[in-house]
């Protein structure tokens, strides 16, 4: 024997209620003046024993009429059936979908809202004792509540407030496989709390066997008249560290989950809360489009950027925020053979004027967004290079073992290594030092040229670029970069594992290979940085691109201010005073603290944990004279964000295998479950006890009356 | 519930002007032959001057000439003379019960105040029919003994004897009657108040001494309600009256149906044991108008009948 509440068998000290009242009473017995001693004498000397057993018998009855209540609350069942001997006892067991679909609709009537309206109103029937469960389904599907008594309407609606939605998309198959199986032999209500969206519905055909004939099944969802969802998918920004004053392209992904297309959709740009720009969207069902959007901040520092659609059937997805860093300038280390140390016909003079040009200086002294210095390779220490965004390696001929392993070095802490070979780097030295060191992407087998200015040259494609930054320029808007002719070229073996390429000449053979380590990324470049064997210096149209290659170079040390959820946040804290402290924000959550990594080139701020979801987030450093806020975009997917209805044929299907009960509104349960029954099972077993209590009574009452 | 005071007995409360005006044209008379040294309204075991005819007897030397038959010495040839069933004034017995149980009171009336009423209005009626009445009332070792009188302040000594009683100790109502049986050689009416709360063996033994002796006994048991309906549903704490220190702690509700029983028993005995030896056996409830229970009670009497 074994109880269905066995909480309540706690209530069997109640039985000691009468002996307390019996002794009670006695010793609070009124007093009475009273003449009538001969008859009363009689009467107690004549049932003076009889009187004794009687009360004895009198209380032993009221306590175990007391416990015999107790014990049918409890409601005993057998244990060899695990049957439920005594009728009525349910195991109510709700199943909350904690998705972020769950959102949709028009707040305050979301299809969440309308689910805590009716859980709501669900606990509040349900009396103290009862037994329910509480399944939450979301991205860590768990039991809130197993199996536990009701204490009150209050304390069930406090666990109900504390479920939230996360942004994760939900397998009611497997919810309602765990569900199906707590209980299962006993009478059951399940709730269904979720909404009808097809993804989440998949494979809860094959689950649905296990609902046997003792349960009960109720849905509970709102309809949703409107299903059109756009969601902003991803944003990007062409670099991490843009320079000040040049404008750069923001890339907002927009995808648009509905089964209708969707017209002139307004999508909106924010740097830091402020709009930028607007652009228009128009998509046909289940089409992804990539909204650019020119950007250019004039103030140094971390930025948020937010691409945000307008209000739709589901807000949550219509955001996604991205993290930038905008530098004054970008510093470049050239590092040449000494046989050309002060030759400022190359790289760097070309990239000087490159850099004045586009900041529209017209005075030789303005070096522009770049600083510009230069070292004669082999002899180069660490700490030198450390002080550079970006080291190229200038083609070059003494590249040394000791060189290759500073750049290897360079390259693991963060650095960014552009290698321009030309005509004059000793392509056999680079292979037998670089390769081993991890530096190429690339094998470098020959150097080909051609006569200059000659009709044999190649010529820079506009297609094809992996770069985010460099696609605009696969339009030509931004500069024609097929004018640049190179008469000199590395041609190159197969390259190695995790090396792509970021631009390609016209025949299709690669221009520039990219291969990132943890941090720092190597750039190889099939023709040099200086105008010895092409015409670089004369197209200015090729500037944009050739800066975007420094700046995606330069960007290589910076940690990505676009996460993913979950993923590790990381800065780099550099400058003096070094950070005292720092705190993760995630908007509306409260700040938590971030952990500090002191490193050779500035603090590293952390907070390996990552973000819960999606949104603007931030690293506060704190320093001791001054506090920093660095911008950082979580981007989750929006795994749940198709709002289509499964379909009618599987609904049916569902609709026969789970036999439920489906409701659009709090109103709805409670009018189904009144037809139902509901809640009435526990009358009868009151009824039945209050009964046997009377009863015991009135028999008492007329054995001594 | 409260202990009646004293105080509240006075005698105008024992013997109120309405209850006299009720009681003016009740009469009480004896049913035995009664002895009295005057000459009144009841019947007389000696034979002398009334209106009553009761034999002939044969004239005898000395009998007075005027109550010879002379019809009916003529039809016998010999002279017969009438006699005739004296008159005689009834000498009533009160006997008062004044143990501390008629202290038992519901709703703030006493026993004892309706004892006390009962006994005075017995002693007007039995006065204003100009009978002699007198009073014995025993408590403790003390007796009160009033001697029977026909004067107009005897009433006024009865009702000073029962405003100034104090109903205390236990039941000696034995003694009383003890003391008429000693003390009263006339045949009379003793008539018993009292709430009968005792053993009632050794009162029982005393009234049938007195039957003995000629005199008509009548007993007027006053009953409180609590006492006869045992109205408790909870502990109680019973304090006897009659014993001091004496108090009995018991759970009411499964003793009453046996507290009822042995009432019931107890007063069934009684009655029964009234019918038997001829006693009548009124009883009145201490909340009852007395002229009322009186009245009926003579009312019966009068039609030949006995409670």
């Amino acid at each position: 024997m074994s109880f269905v509440y066995p909480g309540l068998l706690y209530g069997l000290l109640l039985g000691a209620i009468p002996i307390i009242v019996y002794y009670l009473m006695r010793f609070r017995s009124a007093r009475v003046p009273w003449g009538a001693d001969y008859i009363l004498e009689r009467a107690l000397a004549r049932r003076k024993k009889k009187l004794y057993w009687d009360q004895i018998i009198l209380l032993a009855l009221r306590a175990l009429v007391v416990m015999a209540l107790v014990m049918a609350f409890a409601r005993p069942q057998s244990r060899q059936a695990q049957s439920v001997a005594t009728d009525g006892a349910v195991l109510r067991i709700l199943l909350v979908d904690g998705s972020y679909s769950m959102l949709a609709g028009k707040s305050p009537s979301t299809v969440r809202d309308t689910a805590r309206d009716a859980m709501r109103d669900l606990v509040s029937r349900w009396g103290r004792g009862e037994r329910w469960s509480l399944y939450a389904l979301d991205s860590h599907p768990r039991w809130v509540v197993d199996n536990a008594d009701v204490i009150d309407a209050e304390h069930s609606r406090a666990i109900l407030d504390t479920l939230r939605v996360d942004e994760a998309a939900v397998s009611l198959a497997a919810g309602l496989k765990a569900v199906l199986a707590h209980g299962a032999g006993q009478r059951r209500e399940i709730y269904l709390f979720t909404d009808d969206q097809a993804t989440a519905w998949e494979g809860v055909d094959k689950v649905a066997a296990a609902k046997d004939d003792k349960t009960r099944l109720f849905w509970i969802h709102p309809p949703l008249a409107d299903r059109r969802n756009l969601a902003v998918t991803k944003l990007e920004v062409g670099h991490e560290r843009v320079l000040r004053g040049f404008a750069f392209s923001a890339y907002a992904q927009v995808r648009n989950f509905s089964t209708e297309a969707v017209r002139d959709a307004e999508l909106t740009f924010l740097v830091d809360g402020v709009l930028t720009g607007t652009k228009r969207v128009s998509l046909p069902p289940g089409q992804t489009a990539r909204v650019p959007m020119d950007i250019r901040l004039d103030e140094a520092g971390p930025h948020l950027i937010t691409a945000r659609l307008g209000d739709d059937v589901l807000n949550v997805d219509n955001a996604m925020s991205a993290g930038v860093e905008v530098v004054p300038l970008i510093s470049l280390l050239v590092l040449r053979d000494a046989d050309r140390a002060g030759k400022f016909e190359s790289s760097a003079g070309f990239l000087g004027l490159a850099a004045r040009v586009l900041a529209g200086s017209t005075t030789n002294e303005a070096a522009g967004p770049l600083r510009v210095a230069e070292h004669t390779a082999p002899a180069c220490d660490l700490s030198v290079l450390e002080a550079y965004d970006a080291v190229v390696l200038d083609g070059g001929r003494t590249v040394t073992p000791e060189l290759a392993g500073t750049l290897r070095r360079y390259v693991e802490r963060g650095g960014g290594l552009i290698l321009a070979g030309d005509d004059t780097a000793d392509l056999a030295v680079w292979r037998r030092w670089l390769g081993p060191a991890g530096l190429l992407p690339a094998v470098p087998v020959r150097v080909h040229s051609e006569p200059l200015g000659g009709e044999v040259c190649r010529r820079l494609s506009r297609s094809g670029f992996d770069l985010p930054a460099l696609r605009d320029l696969e339009t030509g808007a931004d500069g024609d970069i097929t004018q640049v002719r190179f008469f000199t070229w590395l041609e190159f073996d197969t390259p190695v594992q995790g090396a792509e390429v970021l631009a390609r000449f016209t025949d299709g053979s690669p221009y520039a290979w990219q291969r990132r380590s943890d941090r720092g990324s190597v750039l190889l470049l099939a023709a040099g940085l200086n105008s010895r064997n092409n015409n670089l210096l004369v197209r200015e149209t090729v500037y944009p691109f050739l800066l975007n290659l420094l700046a995606e170079s330069a960007s290589a040390g910076q940690y990505t201010r676009r996460v993913g959820r979950n993923e590790p946040v990381r800065t780099l804290a550099r400058g003096e005073p070094p950070p005292i402290g720092a705190m993760f924000e995630l908007e509306g959550q409260e700040s938590v603290p971030a952990t500090l990594i002191p490193q050779a080139q500035g603090t590293r701020v952390e907070y390996a944990a990552g973000a819960t979801r999606s949104g603007a987030a931030s690293l506060l450093v704190l320093r001791e004279n001054r506090r920093e806020r660095i911008w950082i975009g979580v981007q989750g997917e929006w795994t749940d964000s198709d709002l289509t209805a499964m379909a009618p044929v599987y609904r049916a299907q569902l609709a026969e295998k789970l036999g439920w009960t489906e409701v659009g509104s709090a109103k709805e349960l409670m009018e189904a479950l009144e037809e139902s029954g509901h809640g009435v099972e526990r009358y009868g077993w009151v009824l039945l006890a209050v009964l046997l209590f009377a009863i015991s009574e009135l028999l008492m009452g007329l054995r001594f009356v | 519930m409260p202990e009646p005071s004293p105080s509240e007995l006075t005698l105008e409360t024992a013997l109120p002007a309405d209850v006299r005006d009720a009681l003016r044209q009740l009469e009480l008379y004896a049913r035995r032959k009664a002895e009295g040294v005057l000459h009144g309204a009841h019947l007389s075991r000696r034979k002398g001057v009334s209106t009553e005819f009761d034999h002939h007897k044969q004239y005898m030397p000395g009998d007075p000439i005027k109550h010879v038959d002379w019809k009916v010495s003529a039809r016998h040839d010999r002279y017969f003379v009438k006699r005739y069933i004296e008159d005689t004034a009834l000498g009533v017995q009160l006997v008062v019960d004044s143990s501390a149980s008629q202290k038992q009171a519901t709703g703030g009336i006493s026993v004892w105040r309706q004892t006390a009423q009962l006994t005075a209005c017995l002693a007007y009626l039995v006065l204003r029919q100009r009978d002699s009445v007198g009073m014995a009332m025993t408590n403790a070792a003390n007796t009160l003994w009033l001697p029977a009188s026909s004067t107009q302040t005897q009433l006024v000594r009865v009702l000073q004897a029962l405003v100034t009683a104090r109903a205390t100790a236990a039941d000696a109502l034995e003694v009383s009657l003890r003391a008429i049986l000693e003390r009263v050689s006339r045949r009379g009416m003793v008539v018993v108040v009292s709430d009968l709360m005792f053993n009632p063996d050794a009162v029982r033994h005393a009234i049938r001494n007195l039957q003995a002796r000629g005199h008509e006994v009548l007993i007027f048991q006053v009953r409180d309600p609590d006492v006869e309906q045992f109205p408790f549903n909870r502990w109680v704490r019973f304090e006897s009256l009659e014993r001091a220190g004496v108090s009995y702690r018991v759970d009411t509700v499964p003793l009453k149906r046996f507290y009822l029983e042995e009432y019931r028993e107890f007063m069934k005995d009684w009655k029964t044991w009234a019918r038997k030896h001829d006693v009548h056996f009124v009883t009145l409830r201490s909340d009852e108008p007395v002229e009322t229970a009186l009245s009926e009670y003579l009312a019966l009497r009068a039609g030949g009948r006995g409670a």
